[in-house]
């Protein structure tokens, strides 16, 4: 049962075919791992899920709903959050107010809700003790910790992370692996773009394997490290081992 | 039929200038990024030093056109692009449109000082007025008589020519030269462009220097047709970029189709439509605008961008409410003070001061929270001052309620359009609608609409009431207006305050800084961009309907794009993400024709200083007040200096107030109570960090390996230490600091 679908997104830059055909499943409750080499079309793909890209052809659901030809806000308020592989933090404000703003936007709960809200998300990725410094003021590791919290705030239902782990050290990453699987057991549908290949093969449940715009292999995290195609794409032809 | 076939002619030949001018400012665009709001203005100077070169220096036609289009026109181009534009490139939309902005007007204000506009600059056609009859071709035509006469000059001949040879030179370089192909790639993608070997730094250059000979070729064909004029020059960016715009500021052959349509439409309409109504014959100056706008709905949305890279670390502090509170306080006691020192002429002049630094607190929401930009905001102040002049009348404050209703609401239509595209569009858009009013609207007789009769400046000036308070009878003198319009802008100065306290203010923060990120959780862009956008509107329509207050009786040229310019440029300089940019804006905008009372000499410099100040600090986010206060900040944790500043300048002011001290004493005495001790204390900083510097080298550099190697920040420090000093001068506590985590405490 995916939660969200994507069907036949094709993206052209020109002449240059960014995204062929792809599509792609998630489903609540899992981390869904897309990996693939640099340039794959990962990110892309993720502008595309979250409307900030306007695919040539092909179709984005969540649960159903057809949101192609919905604003990136409208999708965001429908359950989609991203982070962002270059940070995007709001670097005028400080961490909480970064998500306090998020969650203020998502208007749930009651009156101080937002601040509650925040502050808890905080506490939970562990940012408490700089939640009143400037978000430009913080290691790389540490911002994408704030982008994770400012995503979680909306209430995501579809939770997209572009190389969360990118900047954060071998035992903040073993955390971060954890968290993702709190996150997910919640119910979120987790879509994790990723290098640290022990993070994705130890996180994801099922993983889809881009490469030069192509969904090349789908599967479990066995079954992609055994996959033919796959370490052809990562380690060159295999003609020669085979 | 013949005048129709001659009409159509004319507005070809208008076409063909128009096309000159547009496709240059498109190759600039395209090639750097950069939208060149000087193009007019450059194209005003060629014309004017062609004509001094041909006319009053009598150079013979072709050495005077080769001296202004092969040798200077190039050579100011490229001079632009190297010194100006080129660190640019990868700077925020707000501040490239800034800096081209501050361009236009030091260009407009030499223009003016070298030629002085209280001269005639006659100036004839190219061959004087020769033309050929070419009835005879249209014989064919229905409806056409055998006697038929066609009449074309010359000129518009040359018109022509020049337009189809620059098409096809333009074509010729873009697609079959290497300087050519290397500018089309640098449009494409820079950073891979260089990775190439190109040399995109090459490539602008040459465009700016074909985009200012483009320029200087547009204003010398244009102006024996029309005059040669500086602001009408100047103004033809306007038709320009409508032109560009329908080739998207990127296709040239749409550009041209876009000057055809102009043209033809511009020279039909001087033909066809009755000119004994204002209404209509001035349709001229309005079809670019309409063009603009309807294109404009038509475009599609850009996508959403991320963060823009930055040299300066951008600083909007989050104002407390006790220091704001002090703050406004303090604009208050000023304005009281001032009140009792200062003659009732001197007053009002002031208070008129303290009514455009109201409109220019208009920008600080908009521009220096939610980073987008208006150039129309002297025409909302406009709106404001005719509301209030019709509606005010005796007085009545409601008179600036309705002057904010009014100009919110019609700062929501002109948002409209372009606000959902944002950035330069919306630059665009607020430009083309200040000329719009500027050169239509504001001369308007009054006319029936429906219902109503809609009243502008009926007879060019338009009477304004001094408002008054209910229950106060303080607003007659000068010094009580003045006392009122602190207040005021003391008010205005704590709802700015709650804005950015808000959540709101947070949204336009969040917006400015990453739109993508805005989007993604959740942001409505176009809705919070309109939101501000009106209510910026809305303070500026109360400002103007305070500041034709204080006038009196205000003409259209009050309110006028080229004041509008300025305003914005001195808030950005003056740093526009707090008041202090408003202040600046209002003081040396509304001393200028103080000053020009008693230095005559000054009219000049106060015509090209906003844009020479653009041109130098436009870049910086946080403007020099920010600078200063930065540069200033130790004198507040050092209570023996502040309590001398503080009493220093206290004793200043009460000296004069007890008439002991006067004018110039008076001047010098107070720069120096509220600047000495802030120097002295800073001379005190920097002799320290000499003997800190003294000291270091003798230290054994194995010290260097027990510094500290925590992740967070050590108490007291608000950045790392690898920053210290880099985002602010150096202080003694910066010096402690760096001995401490140094371990050179002992050293001292």
């Amino acid at each position: 049962m995916s939660l969200l679908k994507v069907r036949n997104v094709t993206v052209r830059f020109g002449g240059n075919v960014a995204l062929d055909n792809v599509a792609l499943d998630a489903a609540p409750g899992e981390v869904t791992g897309l990996i693939g080499p640099n340039g794959a079309g990962k990110t892309t793909l993720f502008n595309v899920i979250t409307g900030l890209l306007a695919p040539q052809r092909g179709e984005v659901r969540l649960d159903g709903a057809d949101l192609t030809r919905l604003a990136p806000f409208r999708r965001a308020r429908a359950g989609m959050a991203r982070t962002f592989q270059r940070l995007e933090l709001f670097g005028l404000l400080t961490v909480r107010e970064n998500v306090e703003l998020a969650a203020a936007l998502r208007r749930t709960g009651g009156s101080g809700g937002a601040a509650g809200k925040a502050g808890a998300l905080l506490e939970l990725v562990g940012l408490s003790d700089v939640a009143d410094v400037r978000s430009d003021e913080l290691s790389t590791g540490r911002a994408r910790l704030v982008e994770l919290a400012r995503a979680l705030a909306t209430d995501p239902r579809v939770l997209l992370l572009d190389e969360p782990a990118s900047g954060q050290d071998e035992t903040e990453t073993e955390a971060f692996g954890l968290l993702l699987g709190r996150i997910a057991a919640e119910g979120v549908a987790v879509v994790l773009v990723e290098h640290d290949m022990q993070l994705v093969m130890q996180t994801c449940q099922r993983i889809h394997v881009l490469d030069f715009g192509r969904i090349l292999a789908v599967g479990t995290p066995q079954e992609i490290q055994t996959d033919r195609a796959v370490l052809e794409a990562y380690l060159g032809t295999t003609e020669g081992a085979a | 039929m013949d005048t129709f076939i001659e009409a159509t002619i004319l507005g070809l030949a208008t076409a063909s200038i128009l096309a000159i001018a547009a496709s240059g400012l498109v190759l600039t665009y395209t090639t750097t990024g950069i939208f060149n709001f000087a193009h007019g203005a450059l194209g005003m100077l060629g014309a004017f030093t062609y004509w001094q070169l041909r006319v009053d220096w009598g150079w013979p036609a072709p050495l005077a056109l080769a001296a202004v289009l092969l040798v200077l026109a190039p050579l100011v181009g490229t001079l632009i692009e190297v010194v100006i534009m080129r660190g640019l490139t990868d700077a925020p939309e707000t501040v490239r449109v800034v800096v081209s902005i501050s361009l236009l007007v030091a260009l407009l204000g030499l223009g003016l000082w070298i030629w002085s506009p209280q001269q005639a600059h006659p100036i004839t056609p190219f061959w004087g007025f020769e033309s050929i009859d070419i009835g005879g071709w249209f014989g064919w035509l229905p409806g056409a008589s055998d006697d038929m006469s066609v009449v074309v000059t010359y000129h518009e001949i040359t018109a022509f020519a020049v337009a189809i040879l620059l098409a096809g030179g333009l074509r010729l370089l873009l697609f079959r030269s290497r300087p050519g192909l290397a500018m089309r790639a640098a449009v494409d993608d820079r950073p891979l462009s260089m990775l190439n070997g190109a040399r995109p730094g090459r490539s602008a250059a040459l465009a700016w220097g074909i985009g200012c000979t483009c320029a200087a070729l547009g204003g010398i064909l244009m102006s024996p047709v029309t005059t040669l004029s500086h602001v009408n020059l100047t103004l033809l960016i306007v038709n320009a970029y409508a032109a560009a715009m329908i080739g998207r500021l990127r296709s040239l052959p749409m550009t041209f189709a876009g000057a055809v349509l102009l043209g033809l439409i511009d020279s039909w309409a001087i033909t066809y439509l009755p000119d004994d109504s204002l209404l209509l014959n001035r349709i001229r100056f309005v079809a670019p605008v309409i063009v603009l706008f309807v294109v404009l709905l038509v475009l599609r949305q850009p996508r959403p961008r991320g963060h823009a890279v930055q040299r300066t670390r951008e600083m909007i502090p989050r104002p407390s409410w006790n220091g704001s509170l002090i703050t406004a306080g303090a604009f208050v006691a000023a304005g009281v003070y001032m009140s009792v020192i200062l003659t009732e002429p001197d007053a009002l002049d002031i208070a008129r001061i303290v009514a455009l630094a109201i409109i220019g607190l208009s920008l600080v929401p908009l521009v220096g929270f939610a980073g987008q930009l208006s150039l129309c905001q002297m025409s909302f102040a406009g709106i404001g001052a005719v509301v209030m002049a019709h509606h005010g009348q005796g007085g009545s404050l409601l008179g600036v309620l309705y002057a904010a209703i009014f100009a919110g609401v019609v700062g929501a239509i002109v948002a409209l359009p372009a606000i959902r595209l944002g950035g330069l569009y919306l630059a665009l858009a607020t430009a083309a609608f200040a000329v719009f009013m500027d050169q239509w609207v504001f001369l308007l007789e009054p006319f029936d609409f429906g219902p109503w009769t809609i009243k502008l400046f009926p007879q060019g000036t338009v009477p304004i009431d001094r408002f008054k308070v209910p229950f106060l009878d303080v607003t007659d003198t000068g010094g009580g207006l003045l006392i009122v319009l602190s207040v005021i802008f003391a008010l205005l100065y704590l709802v700015v305050v709650a804005i950015r306290r808000s959540t709101f203010g947070q949204r336009l923060l969040a917006m400015k800084d990453s739109p993508a990120a805005s989007a993604t959780i959740g942001m409505n862009l176009t809705a919070t961009k309109m939101v501000v956008f009106s209510l910026s509107a809305a303070m500026a329509g109360v400002g103007g309907a305070l500041y034709g207050s204080t006038l009196g009786s205000a003409s259209p040229d009050r309110f006028a794009f080229f004041t509008s310019l300025p305003l914005l440029l001195l808030g950005v300089v003056g740093g526009i993400g707090s008041a202090a940019g408003a202040i600046l804006a209002g003081v040396l905008l509304g001393a200028t024709p103080i000053l020009v009372n008693s230095f005559p000499w000054y009219e000049n410099i106060a015509r090209v200083l906003p844009g020479t100040m653009g041109i130098a600090l436009g870049r910086n986010p946080n403007g020099i007040i920010q600078e200063l206060r930065v540069g200033f900040a130790p004198l507040a944790k050092t209570p023996v200096f502040l309590m001398g500043t503080l009493g220093a300048t206290g004793a200043v002011l009460g000296l004069r107030l007890a008439e002991t001290i006067d004018g110039a004493l008076f001047a010098l005495l107070l720069v120096a109570a509220v600047l000495g001790p802030g120097l002295v204390l800073r001379l005190r900083d920097a002799r320290a960090l000499g003997q800190a510097d003294q000291v270091v080298p003798a230290d054994p550099t194995g010290a260097l390996t027990s510094a500290p190697a925590g992740n967070g920040l050590d108490e007291g420090a608000t950045v790392p230490l690898e920053w210290v000093g880099i985002d602010r001068p150096f202080t003694r506590e910066d010096v402690a600091r760096l001995d401490r985590e140094l371990g050179l405490e002992g050293a001292r």
